[in-house]
């Protein structure tokens, strides 16, 4: 039996990793947010906004909240992982796998992520600037993974998808296509932040490329943070969990070097640190991502595809990110939000758990 | 045969554990995906616990055949 070798079989995904990891601070250092160069969460959070759905920390006399903005790096993603899809014949339309209960699903997890303040790739790369509540956080995001593998071993799934026509898989590539096209010919329309986190970001080409780039690699790879810790533990399979740390050793190198890495709990940009909410923030995270099948990232890689339950899925994280903004769930540098966060985590809980429950059913094989 | 068409990950690879465990021929397996990344995992999985994996058109999808 030949022997898969170690650059076949670790060698994209550690590529992918470093690149996504250099791409972060890197867009950081074009104008991104500190330890925001990627940030899904965030940043669907801030195309939210740029819909009006939210607009936190909204200033009368600027007329703007703070968090909004077209990020174009989510366009970006989408439109990579649609074009390599395409061009390798990979490109799928597919859905009917449960989608209200993803959809519910991706509410949830938006919440949690805006309790702790990032995704799971924000999380590394927090840690990576030196962010110890994102240590923290990495805490709660494994325990997360390790309560869905409890019931993916129990038989949990949200059941088959089915063929879909092209046109209905091509629809969320085509609203990116159509997003990028209005805010660059009627920018009139969107809200921009003039202060905040919405107001750092990379010109507009740069995080463009950039992200077309890392949309390709990553549907070419399937990096999915959630995947790297569930197929470590449950097939002893280290080739996503190797993105992972390839991601934390490139935007550690890359924060060393430009003077960025900042070790602490304390100051940390766009972070608080209430260790408790980081925690169940992140278990939130963790628990709901497996139960969807992939992180935020691949969730984005898979609309790309074609995917119409993950597109169902990342309207649930806009969903979710004007929800945790308008009823001050989500956290923000000074702390956790205003509003009844411990009552929407637990409910997120409660919610998951029964969603856990009611899907498990003897696999066939 | 194990149809895991349609499942999202990590399902499909579940499915062919599960097989192998509880299955008639753990010698002998067919499954069918509909997706590359499950045709990836199954395969480096299946090598890697000395199995042939051969992978053909099925439906329009593809059937994996594990042997040994």
């Amino acid at each position: 039996m030949e022997k898969e070798s170690f650059v076949k079989r670790y060698g994209l995904l550690v590529l992918t990793g470093l690149v996504v990891g250099g791409a972060a601070v890197l867009l950081t250092a074009l104008g991104n947010p500190a330890n925001m160069g990627f940030c899904i969460a965030c940043f669907l959070r801030d195309i939210a906004g740029a819909l009006n759905f939210q607009r936190a920390g909204f200033d009368a006399e600027l007329g703007a909240g703070i968090v909004q903005y077209v990020r174009p790096e989510i366009i970006g993603l989408v439109l990579g992982s649609t074009a390599i899809a395409l061009a390798r014949k990979e490109f799928r339309p597919k859905g009917g796998s449960s989608p209200m209960t993803r959809f519910i699903v991706a509410v949830f997890v938006m919440i949690g992520a805006l309790v702790f303040l990032g995704c799971p790739l924000r999380m590394v790369i927090r840690i990576g600037g030196g962010d110890l509540n994102a240590v923290v956080g990495l805490v709660g995001f494994a325990a997360g993974i390790l309560i869905g593998i409890v019931f993916l071993k129990k038989g949990f799934s949200l059941r088959r998808a089915y063929r879909q026509s092209m046109v209905e898989g091509m629809i969320f590539p085509a609203l990116m296509a159509v997003l990028l096209v209005l805010v660059l010919a009627m920018p009139g329309l969107f809200q921009f932040s003039k202060s905040g986190p919405g107001s750092m970001h990379a010109p507009l080409l740069a995080a463009l490329v950039v992200a077309l780039v890392v949309g390709v690699l990553a549907q070419r790879s399937r990096l999915c943070m959630v995947g790297g810790i569930r197929d470590a533990v449950l097939f002893k399979d280290f080739r996503l969990i190797s993105a992972f740390a390839a991601i934390f050793v490139a935007v550690l190198v890359g924060n060393l070097c430009l003077g960025k890495f900042h070790l602490g709990f304390a100051d940390q940009p766009v972070a608080h640190s209430e260790w408790l909410w980081n925690l169940l923030g992140m278990v939130l995270v963790g628990w709901g991502s497996v139960l969807l099948g992939g992180c935020p990232l691949r969730q984005l890689i898979l609309a790309g595809e074609g995917n119409t339950d993950s597109a169902v899925t990342v309207t649930g994280y806009v969903v979710g990110a004007a929800v945790a903004h308008n009823l001050g769930l989500a956290s923000s540098a000074t702390g956790i939000g205003t509003g009844p966060v411990a009552l929407a985590v637990a409910v997120g809980f409660v919610v998951l758990a029964v969603i856990s429950a009611i899907n498990m059913q003897k696999l066939e094989g | 045969m194990v149809d895991a068409r349609g499942y999202s990950c990590p399902v499909p690879l579940m499915m062919l554990q599960n097989a192998i465990q509880t299955g008639k021929d753990p010698h002998k397996l067919e499954i069918a995906v509909d997706h590359q990344c499950a045709i990836e995992n199954i395969t480096r999985f299946g090598k890697d616990h000395g199995y042939q994996v051969k992978c053909s058109d099925y439906e329009g999808d593809f059937l994996l055949t594990l042997t040994k």
